[in-house]
């Protein structure tokens, strides 16, 4: 039902939150990226449970994109709903000679935000050099580096093909949507996912979203974010992690798919782990488990021949 | 304006101090108390030192920054001696931040301010500095304070400024990104009140591109434009075009937009006039309650209770009532609390016989529904029906449905219930309070949950005002006070708190032979939180009535003026005091 | 400090409004007084209802007061875990001192794990005494009333309550009665188990994966109770989405009082009434509505991942 005293905050904010939940593990030594806060300013602390949630995502994210970039001659990586991400900058500071060509997808008006702060971001003016601006002002090339970052509300399945048209379609591409595909209904996603497989014919897929709305936390979760006004339309229409892999199995022979909680003992170096638990004291048990058996990690590939990465370690 | 204390325990300097603070918890606390600050320092102090120094804060966390726009919101412009064009550039600097709260209080702000400046021959160039700067910033996002400014000022303005505030207003409502345009589009009523300043062309233009718009929350909007507009000259002179953009909007293919059009059909509906409702609207509605979209007919099913007046009683019998047999029994139950809120204003209308024959028959369906909220729905609304066909009629299907909720595993269903029975204690007298009944209040004093039991000793206390005490000696009191020998503690408290809140209703001999050997039995209780009520109660009845019964409900104090327990000691003797 | 002043600010604090960092001082001085003459076994009569953690969710203690009823009609035994995770712990915490101070036979607060000066640097009580008062004195006064809070409490002698759970070093309840408490809750050793351990299925003892305290099981449950002659061990420190949860044949119970724990968890909330027979009753209720939870603007949004 419609809730009438939703405060609008829009799903175009939710990446500023994210980014800014990202800055306060950064800040508490969970993970390095020196160019988050070239995007967001400050932060409040946050929770343990989250930062040791951002910290499992983040470390997943970039031990996959790493891999598959240091183990291809040529490739793409494209990210879908990427809002202040920072992890082509990242890819370019550590693999500076691989050939790789990194594409941004949000909606127009995260895309306008981002582009002026790159803009105003002298180290990451000094990584990616001078930018292109086009005549609309939503989207961007780099100078030094195969950047692409252009505005494009991904239910346009026609434009986005438009605007990604500059890219080399038949080489290794892999197209990830971190925390993005259950803001949108899914028959777009549907559609979205069938344009890809059809353009693409080296296509790996990763994708982190939320599920499992119908239990008592699920209901809590759904319930919170159409408060917030970025209700989880996509969310009932695959609830449980079969149901995932069943669906991308329309488009893929293998599909790789767990929930946060199991990801956190099987893709995640166990020194590492070690490492982060020492950071702080996690008083928080019951919720982390209940907290990451809502969301899910999924890796698909249509050839199983040629998979180079796993999410199990 | 009075100075504000400091009840911080900083002194102020650190206060201030501490807006610079790395901590960005204590750059909040200051900026919570920058009105204390600024209520120190004094206005000119404020003007000259403080106000330029928040301009540095503004490349702060977004956390911050809305404590700061609250902040200034309160009292500020008493703090700057009503210099507000001091507070003008923080503003600005406010409204083009990422937080989309942040902005528009600031844009609501700079609109007060602009009412409120001293000089207001300043007004036009200011307020057009202002957003002419907002409108070409870099940031997209800072249009969203340019839509609601400029319908503030527009009016005020020289001829050439208002073509170019026009054209601003033209720009965004094209603007390539949905959010924006949607901005122009949400605020787009404010705009229109300006006719004829705004032109008709104009007008139907822009009206023309939303209604084209891909986004349903762009289209949306234009019903609070039309509905604006029907105000002005503007309906006058384009009526046919505004009904017919209403109609567009009432069958758009998005369901939000019907929704949004749905919800706003009262409105509409007083704007265009009775006749002109009926003639072109009155169908969508019976549509509506028709519609695939559960949230569709739920509204449609809410608005029943104002668009009815529209209605004749005929039309109301031929043509809604029967849509009204499928929506009672629908699966989705928040349709059904809907119809449950509004139906029954339909009683009225159609009179006696038709209610009688139509609305009886979903009352009574609905009164059985499964789900306790549509239940309880239905009984705030009982008097509607209640007027029309008499309450004794009535009073007997009732109980069933009392019964059930008065077992609701919901608390809160479980209170509202009782109220009921004030109600119909008042329309028809003591009949109503059956033993069945009777048990039913007695069920709620000794209900589990505290909240209950306390809405029930109020209702007692009620109905004892409606119905007299004489009537309560005989039927209900005796139970009352036989909870005193329950084991368990919070049930006997039920027994004072119970004449407490009946006070006013004893008189002094019924206390004599009744309250008093029960608060003397109760003073020797093993439980030490039942003696002090009993202080508590003592005391209550002797300030309240006086007379005889004074000197024996000091002797029940007295007696626990020793009490083991310490503050029944206390109580006791604080009592004895004020006598 | 008068009568009608506490008065006064415990009428304040219902509202959910702050008190001044001078009225703290005062009240945590008065409060140290009290606190002091009760022992670290705490011996409380029956009737009492009994209410596990609270975590600063201000709104969900009116709720439970209004399922409960109020103090001092109805008397109370709080199991500690106060303050952290929710947004209104000090609220929530000077409301209960303050009824304390003005009510001390009829309400009992005994310390939990977050009642503790590091853990809730952590986990929210600093960071939200420095937004509301500016400074950290507030946060000192009660961090040093914590020091003084009893470690357990037994009912009529026939139902121990304590936070979190058993020591592998505490055979005797007497034995609890040897620690000197005054002190910030250690990293190991008895005192630190009582506030951090939990009970499993399993025999004997295991380490706990919380890092502090242990799991014990039903056989080291069966042995305590019936070395010390108890009936029921009552403890809370787990989130229990049920609101409470009897474990062993009925010898010990988790109590949970936060509903919706931290907004989000989808959980109800218990109290355990006892009359003066010790009969039990288990009240659930869930978190306040919204129109409850003060101003409209104010509801919290919790953190999920985004």
């Amino acid at each position: 039902m419609q809730q009438k005293n939703s405060i609008q905050i829009h799903v175009e904010d939710t990446n500023a939150e994210a980014t800014a939940a990202k800055i306060s593990a950064i800040k508490h030594k969970y993970f390095q990226d020196e160019f988050s806060e070239e995007l967001v300013k400050g932060s409040s602390k946050k929770d343990v449970l989250i930062h040791r949630g951002y910290w499992c995502r983040f470390n997943i994210f970039h031990r996959i994109v790493s891999t598959y970039i240091s183990k291809q001659q040529k490739c793409n990586i494209i990210s879908l709903g990427s809002g202040y991400d920072t992890l082509p900058f990242i890819m370019w500071q550590t693999y500076q000679n691989n050939e790789f060509t990194y594409v941004e997808v949000d909606l127009p008006v995260v895309v306008d935000r981002k582009i002026n702060k790159l803009k105003e971001s002298n180290k990451l003016k000094t990584l990616l050099g001078e930018y292109i601006i086009s005549q609309n002002k939503l989207s961007a090339k780099s100078l030094y580096k195969n950047y692409l970052l252009f505005g494009e509300d991904l239910c346009n399945t026609e434009q986005l093909y438009q605007q990604l048209k500059s890219i080399d379609f038949t080489i290794p591409t892999l197209v990830y949507a971190e925390c993005v595909l259950t803001y949108i209904n899914s028959e777009s996603t549907n559609r979205l996912l069938d344009g890809l497989t059809k353009w693409f014919p080296h296509l790996t897929f990763l994708n982190y979203e939320m599920f499992n709305p119908n239990d008592q936390f699920g209901k809590m979760m759904v319930q919170n974010f159409e408060y917030r006004g970025c209700p989880l339309v996509g969310i009932d229409a695959f609830p449980s992690l079969q149901a995932h892999k069943d669906r991308l199995n329309t488009w893929f022979n293998y599909v790789e798919i767990y929930d946060m909680k199991t990801l956190y003992q099987i893709a995640t170096d166990s020194e590492e782990r070690k490492r982060i638990e020492k950071l702080e004291l996690m008083d928080e048990w019951e919720e982390w488990n209940i907290m990451q058996s809502h969301y899910l990690v999924s890796l698909a590939n249509k050839d199983q021949a040629e998979l180079i990465v796993n999410l199990k370690i | 304006m009075p100075k504000i204390e400091n009840t911080t325990g900083m002194p102020i300097n650190l206060i201030i101090d501490e807006l610079k603070s790395d901590d960005i918890r204590k750059r909040i606390h200051s900026v919570k108390h920058l009105d204390l600050i600024a209520s120190t320092i004094g206005p000119e102090r404020t003007k000259n030192e403080l106000i330029p120094f928040i301009q540095e804060l503004l490349d702060d966390d977004d956390e911050v920054l809305i404590e700061l726009v609250e902040s200034l919101s309160k009292n500020f412009i008493e703090l700057v001696g009503g210099q507000v064009q001091v507070l003008l550039p923080t503003f600005e600097a406010l409204c083009r931040v990422e937080d989309a709260q942040v902005r528009e209080k600031a844009a609501n702000q700079l609109k007060k301010c602009f009412t409120l400046l001293p000089d207001q021959k300043k007004v036009e160039e200011l307020s057009m500095g202002i957003i002419k700067r907002l409108n070409d910033s870099d940031y997209y996002l800072a249009k969203n304070a340019v839509v609601i400014l400029v319908p503030s000022i527009i009016n005020q303005v020289s001829q050439n400024n208002q073509n170019e505030l026009i054209n601003i207003i033209l720009k965004i409502s094209q603007d390539q990104i949905p959010q924006v345009r949607k901005f122009s589009s949400m605020y787009f009523q404010d705009f229109v009140k300006h006719f004829p300043i705004v032109n008709e062309a104009f007008i139907q233009n822009t009206l023309n591109s939303f209604i084209k718009d891909e986004q349903d929350f762009i289209r949306m909007y234009i019903v609070d434009a039309l509905i604006a507009s029907s105000k002005t000259a503007f309906f006058q002179k384009q009526q046919t075009f505004v009904l017919n953009m209403f109609k567009q909007l009432a069958e758009d293919q998005s369901w939000r937009v019907r929704f949004y059009f749905c919800d706003k059909l009262a409105d509409i509906g007083d704007s265009v006039g009775k006749e002109s409702y009926r003639k072109n609207f009155q169908n969508y509605h019976l549509k509506f309650l028709q519609d695939n979209e559960p949230e569709m007919k739920s509204i449609a099913a809410l608005k029943i209770e104002k668009l009815c007046s529209f209605m004749d009683a005929e039309e109301i019998m031929n043509k809604l009532i029967p849509l009204l047999k499928s929506i009672q029994s629908d699966q989705n139950p928040f349709v059904r609390n809907s119809l449950a809120s509004s139906v029954l204003s339909l009683s009225p209308i159609i009179g006696k016989k038709n209610s009688s024959e139509q609305i009886l028959p979903i009352f009574l369906t609905l009164l059985k529904d499964q789900d306790s909220e549509v239940r309880i729905t239905l009984f705030k609304k009982l008097s509607l029906i209640t007027s029309v066909l008499g309450v004794d009629s009535l009073s007997q299907s009732v109980i069933p449905a009392l019964t059930e909720l008065a077992q609701d595993k919901n608390w809160r269903i479980r209170a509202s219930t009782i109220e009921v029975l004030s109600f119909f204690a008042r329309a028809i007298g003591p009949e109503f309070l059956s033993d069945k009944v009777l048990k039913l209040l007695i069920d709620w004093l000794g209900d589990k949950v505290y909240a209950v039991r306390q809405t029930a000793i109020q209702q007692t206390a009620l109905l004892i005002q409606i119905l007299g005490i004489q009537w309560a000696d005989k039927n209900l009191l005796t139970k009352i006070w036989s909870f005193q020998s329950i084991q368990n503690y919070l049930q006997r408290l039920t027994v004072l708190f119970t004449i407490t809140q009946i006070a006013s209703s004893l008189n002094n001999d019924y206390i004599q032979k009744t309250i008093l050997p029960l608060l003397q039995q109760m003073s020797k209780d093993s439980v030490a939180n039942i003696r002090s009520n009993v202080c508590k109660t003592s005391i209550l009845l002797a300030k309240e009535k006086g007379g005889n019964v004074v000197e024996p409900l000091k002797k029940v104090l007295q007696s626990l003026c020793d009490d083991q327990d310490a503050e029944v000691k206390y109580q006791a003797k604080s009592a004895l005091e004020s006598l | 400090m008068s009568q009608s002043d506490l008065d006064r600010q415990i009428a304040q604090l219902r509202n959910c409004e702050n008190i001044t960092e001078g009225e703290v001082k005062a009240l945590c001085t008065k409060a140290r007084e009290i606190l002091v003459e009760e022992s670290n076994v705490q011996r409380v009569d029956a009737p009492v209802t009994i209410c596990g953690d609270i975590h600063g969710q201000f709104f969900d203690l009116m709720e439970l007061f209004k399922v409960g009823g109020d103090c001092p009609d109805t008397n109370y035994l709080f199991l500690g875990d106060f303050v952290d995770r929710g947004f209104n712990s000090v609220e929530t915490f000077l409301l209960l001192l303050a009824l304390k101070v003005r009510y001390p036979d009829r309400i009992t607060l005994i310390r939990g794990n977050h009642e503790s000066r590091q853990i809730t640097q952590v986990y929210g009580f600093y960071d939200e005494c420095l937004r509301k008062y500016g400074s950290l004195n507030v946060w000192r006064y009660c961090t040093d009333i914590f020091d003084y809070l009893s470690l357990a409490a037994v009912i009529e002698e026939k139902i121990f309550c304590v936070h979190g759970g058993l020591s592998p070093s505490i055979k005797t309840i007497d034995d609890i009665r040897a620690i000197d408490r005054k002190q910030e809750v250690p990293h190991d050793g008895a005192m630190c188990d009582l506030m951090w351990s939990d009970p499993d299925e399993i025999e004997g003892w295991n380490l706990s994966p919380r890092g502090a305290g242990y799991l014990f099981g039903g056989d080291v449950v069966d042995d305590f109770n019936r070395k010390n002659n108890i009936e029921l061990i009552c403890r809370a420190h787990q989130l229990v989405m049920e609101g409470y949860r009897v474990m062993f044949n009925e010898q010990l119970v988790t109590v949970w009082s936060a509903p919706n724990y931290c907004y989000r968890c989808g959980n109800v909330a218990s109290i355990l009434e006892l009359d003066e027979n010790l009969a039990k009753s288990y009240k659930i209720f869930e978190a306040a509505p919204q129109e409850n939870r003060g101003l409209p603007a104010k509801k919290p949004i919790p953190d999920y991942f985004l």
